[in-house]
């Protein structure tokens, strides 16, 4: 302790000593001086009066009423306690998180399609007049638009078991017949059948054949094997739209149907903008042909020759999107997934512990979320009664100066 | 820690008894109104001495007891004693009086706070007392507050710095400090 810090505590613990004892009772002449002063200060404290102090020590044992008549009322009549309007606004501003908050996450999962884009849709934009199309890149048939050479995709190295294979498709001759003739419509199914483990196999067999006896192709397949035999499996079919209904019901003869959907999309609109406005793009570049055979100059015709290739890649592109739609209305897209029979039929404790881990992690889930949305509204609220509480002592104190 | 106080005569004769010392322990699980006839006197010559005013003092007073009585079931011993709560209400409600008024009155003195002295201690002790009192206007609003705390309210050095915000060792350096400047104004 240094000498100063001594000096303070012995002037302190004889102010204490005074007060105390009420006497003066230091050696040091300084310390008299103090507990004088001291001393003096408590003596001159202010009393209450009598009156006031009966009222209030009433109200004290009455617990506070509320009246006119009271000194609680009489004082509440004087003294207005102002909220200040800091802790209203903190309020209103977490309400206004909370509801932000909501909405970003009710926004979020509302993103997701609730419906299916009619296929197609991303290439049925209209191209930007005189801007350099682009040729489509290659349809989900595994063939490229814009030229007579098909790409294959190579297969992938088989990991842990799985396989992925792909069949080129047989080229398309066109003139299939589309059942409506004034209406494009693509329609797919996906279903899941399940066999015993050791039938898997047979059953993926059977599959691929389904598809070939209905003129149909397997446009992608993927199988995973374990260590007794086939797991799962998963196939991409085409059919045509004709055959659709009768690959269904021998698919479903393979094995047992656990799920099937089936859905439409009318593309009806699309193609008939597409046909349009290739019609136009048709016309447009047969007349910069004439303009071009009537050319006065060199410039001129260079002009043209360059509008004329823009032309052409346009009608390059459109029909290419036109065939797209007519191969998606032509054939349907059935998705086939297998599974093992058994492994998520519920019986026995082992499927009752993963029902019970799926209700646990589905809850745990939820819980994640709520907290996720509720945390941040504490944190801001909290800040906010920090910050209330703050500037309202900081307000008190500058009362003092 | 001992806890009795001394007090001012005047505040003294409003009080039927001393208070008796209290433990922590007791004080936890004090009625309120045993908490309110134990420092009523003393919230009182506090807020009186800061407000400078004895009609606003009755006020701050009364609506700090209710504040206090309101939310007396949030008291929690392990942050402080009773006291130092009952305290800490009354001054927030007395500054936010001050920061309505914005004024000072001048207290009138209660002649009956002299008892019993002869004519010459009578005249000698209020000479003291206009001395003291002209010492302490001079102050500055928070040193007037700190001793308002300490010798009208009668708490300790740890209250004291609990209602302060303060360190204790602080708070008892700036006491002491603000102790020897009354000192010297009233040597002059």
């Amino acid at each position: 302790m240094t000498e100063n810090e001594n000096g303070t505590a012995s002037a302190l613990a004889a102010i204490d000593d005074a007060l105390a004892t009420d006497q003066v009772t230091a050696r040091d002449a300084r310390d008299r001086e103090l507990q004088e002063v001291a001393l003096a200060i408590r003596a001159d404290a202010p009393a209450p009066g009598d009156e006031f102090r009966a009222g209030l020590s009433r109200a004290v044992a009455e617990g506070f009423p509320r009246g006119p008549d009271t000194v609680l009322g009489r004082v509440a009549g004087r003294v207005q306690s102002r909220r200040p309007p800091l802790s209203t606004l903190a309020a209103a501003a977490s309400v206004l998180v909370a509801v932000a908050v909501g909405l970003s996450v009710y926004a979020s999962t509302g993103d997701e399609p609730t419906t299916l884009e009619a296929p197609g849709d991303a290439q049925t934009r209209a191209l930007p007049e005189g801007a350099a199309a682009e040729p489509a890149g290659p349809d989900d048939m595994g063939e490229a638009t814009g030229s007579s050479s098909s790409k294959l995709r190579e297969d992938a190295p088989a990991q842990g078991g799985s396989e992925i294979t792909t069949i080129p498709p047989p080229p398309f001759d066109g003139g299939e017949a589309l059942g409506e003739r004034d209406r494009r419509v693509q329609r797919s199914a996906s279903m899941t059948l399940a066999a015993p483990a050791d039938e898997l196999d047979d059953v993926a067999g059977g599959v691929a054949d389904v598809a070939e006896r209905h003129r149909g192709f397997v446009l992608r397949s993927s199988v995973t094997s374990g260590e007794r035999g086939v797991g799962t499996g998963s196939f991409e079919l085409r059919v045509p739209v004709a055959e659709l209904d009768a690959t269904l019901a021998e698919l479903g003869d393979l094995a047992d149907v656990r799920s099937q959907t089936r859905s439409e999309d009318d593309v009806t609109a699309p193609f008939t903008s597409i046909e349009d406005r290739l019609k136009a793009a048709t016309a447009q570049r047969e007349g910069l042909l004439r303009r071009l055979g009537e050319a006065r100059s060199d410039a001129e015709e260079q002009a043209l020759r360059r509008r004329l290739s823009l032309a052409t890649r346009r009608v390059d592109a459109l029909r290419a999107e036109l065939r797209t739609i007519e191969r998606r209305t032509a054939f349907a897209a059935v998705s086939v997934s297998l599974t093992e029979a058994g492994k998520d039929e519920g019986s026995g404790t082992g499927a009752a512990i993963d029902d019970a881990r799926d209700s646990l992690a589905g809850a745990l889930g939820l819980a994640v979320r709520v907290l996720g949305v509720l945390l941040p509204i504490a944190i801001v609220a909290g800040l906010a009664w920090a910050a209330v509480r703050a500037l309202r002592r900081r307000r008190r104190e500058s009362a003092l100066g | 820690m001992d806890r009795l106080r001394g007090r001012s005569r005047g505040v003294n004769d409003a009080l039927a008894q001393p208070a008796p010392p209290i433990s922590a322990e007791a004080e936890a699980t004090e009625p309120f109104d045993a908490l309110y006839r134990r420092t009523f006197p003393r919230v009182y010559a506090y807020v009186a001495s800061l407000l400078r005013d004895r009609a606003a003092a009755e006020d701050v007073t009364a609506q700090a007891y209710e504040r206090a009585y309101r939310k007396r079931r949030g008291f929690r011993s392990a942050r402080g004693s009773a006291d130092a709560w009952v305290f800490g209400i009354a001054r927030n409600a007395a500054l936010d009086e001050l920061r309505r008024r914005r004024r000072r009155a001048t207290l009138d003195t209660d002649p009956a706070d002299v008892l019993g002295a002869t004519p010459a201690e009578q005249m000698e002790t209020t000479l003291r007392r206009e001395t003291v009192r002209a010492a302490l206007a001079d102050l500055a609003p928070r040193e007037r507050d700190m001793v308002a705390l300490k010798f009208a309210g009668g708490l300790s050095n740890a209250e004291m710095a609990r209602v302060l915000g303060l360190s204790e060792s602080n708070a008892g350096t700036r006491l002491h400090r603000t102790i020897e400047k009354l000192r010297e104004a009233c040597d002059d």
